[in-house]
């Protein structure tokens, strides 16, 4: 068990996604560097309201080569995509509390970037979010969600 | 390839010539992806261009995991807009499907045809509709695999026609 947003809960993310089989055989072969976003929404005990963690994932031939904290939102530049959510729906998503497909077509998870490619590899990007959803091995110190508004 | 820059701000207009309206911050996720799906695909095809300023007709795409996910799409010649409908629109076109299914359309790993008799993709519409209804999906297909569908479509036609020919031609004699 790793603690969410930790160095170790990004190795075993890291470890998760690069161990999948299929996914290898699903993930395009050209490099894909994204990020996700996680905004402070008040409720989330892990992120203060207002601020925000912003995290790189770059995957190339399949795997994911690098998995880490940005200290300052991305300028876009050599970028293929952004996610952007509020920290209560990311950490929904990773207690698989809450569907990351319906939060993406209910736009509460903002997606930017090349549509045309996401649409053709939508297989290997609903496998690869399937696997964060379900992991289970996220330790939660502080609680996890769904989180009761905070007074 | 995929295309690798995300400076400009959301919703900057990436002059293709042909603007495409969506619902801003407030747009649901579906409507939102099919905007700039939509965008990105006249902007880098002037033969997609062409095709978007050539329909005429409003067509409803509603979600199948959300059933209050639904969005209509305008194409007025002049521009497109894509928006989120609330109220009940009738005799309009409509697409109903998940996004899986949506995805494996528009990227052409399968045939309209095939998701429909799968009933994967479910379409409500009057027979006039229909052809209107056939033209925006192929639109929304990406280019090589619509050339493809156009292709076996063409050779369907001619056969059938060639068929039609023949059995004219047999009454006749």
């Amino acid at each position: 068990m790793s603690v969410i947003y930790s160095e170790a809960w990004y190795e075993d993310m890291k470890r998760l996604i690069n161990g999948s089989d299929q996914l290898g055989k699903l993930a395009p072969k050209v490099r894909i560097a994204f990020t996700l976003e996680v905004m402070g929404d008040g409720l989330s005990p892990y992120v203060p309201a207002g601020g925000g963690l912003y995290f790189l994932l770059v995957i190339e031939d399949g795997k994911v080569v690098e998995f880490r904290p940005l200290g300052e939102r991305h300028d876009g530049k050599g970028l293929n995509f952004r996610f952007t959510a509020p920290a209560t729906i990311w950490e929904a998503v990773a207690a698989g509390t809450e569907d990351p497909i319906k939060c993406g077509l209910r736009g509460t998870i903002k997606v930017r970037g090349d549509m045309k490619f996401l649409m053709e590899n939508a297989d290997a990007v609903k496998l690869a979010i399937d696997l964060y959803g379900h992991q289970g091995n996220t330790d939660w110190p502080l609680g996890r969600p769904p989180y009761q508004p905070r007074a | 390839m995929v295309a690798t820059d995300l400076t400009a701000p959301a919703g900057a207009p990436r002059g293709a010539g042909l603007p495409v309206i969506g619902g801003g911050g407030d747009a649901s996720g579906l409507a939102d992806m099919l905007q700039q799906f939509i965008e990105q695909t006249v902007a880098d095809s002037p033969r997609k261009l062409q095709r978007a300023r050539a329909l005429r007709g409003r067509a409803l795409f509603c979600s199948a995991e959300d059933e209050r996910v639904r969005v209509c799409i305008d194409f007025a010649g002049d521009h497109i807009e894509v928006r989120d409908v609330l109220d009940e629109l009738t005799q309009v076109p409509t697409v109903t499907a998940d996004f899986l299914t949506v995805a494996h359309l528009t990227s052409g790993h399968e045939s309209p045809f095939a998701l429909l008799a799968r009933r994967k993709l479910k379409a409500r519409c009057s027979a006039g509709q229909a052809l209107f209804l056939l033209r925006m999906l192929r639109f929304l297909q990406l280019e090589s695999e619509a050339r493809r569908t156009e292709w076996l479509q063409r050779i369907c036609w001619a056969a059938l026609a060639l068929g039609a020919a023949g059995v004219a031609a047999w009454y006749v004699s």
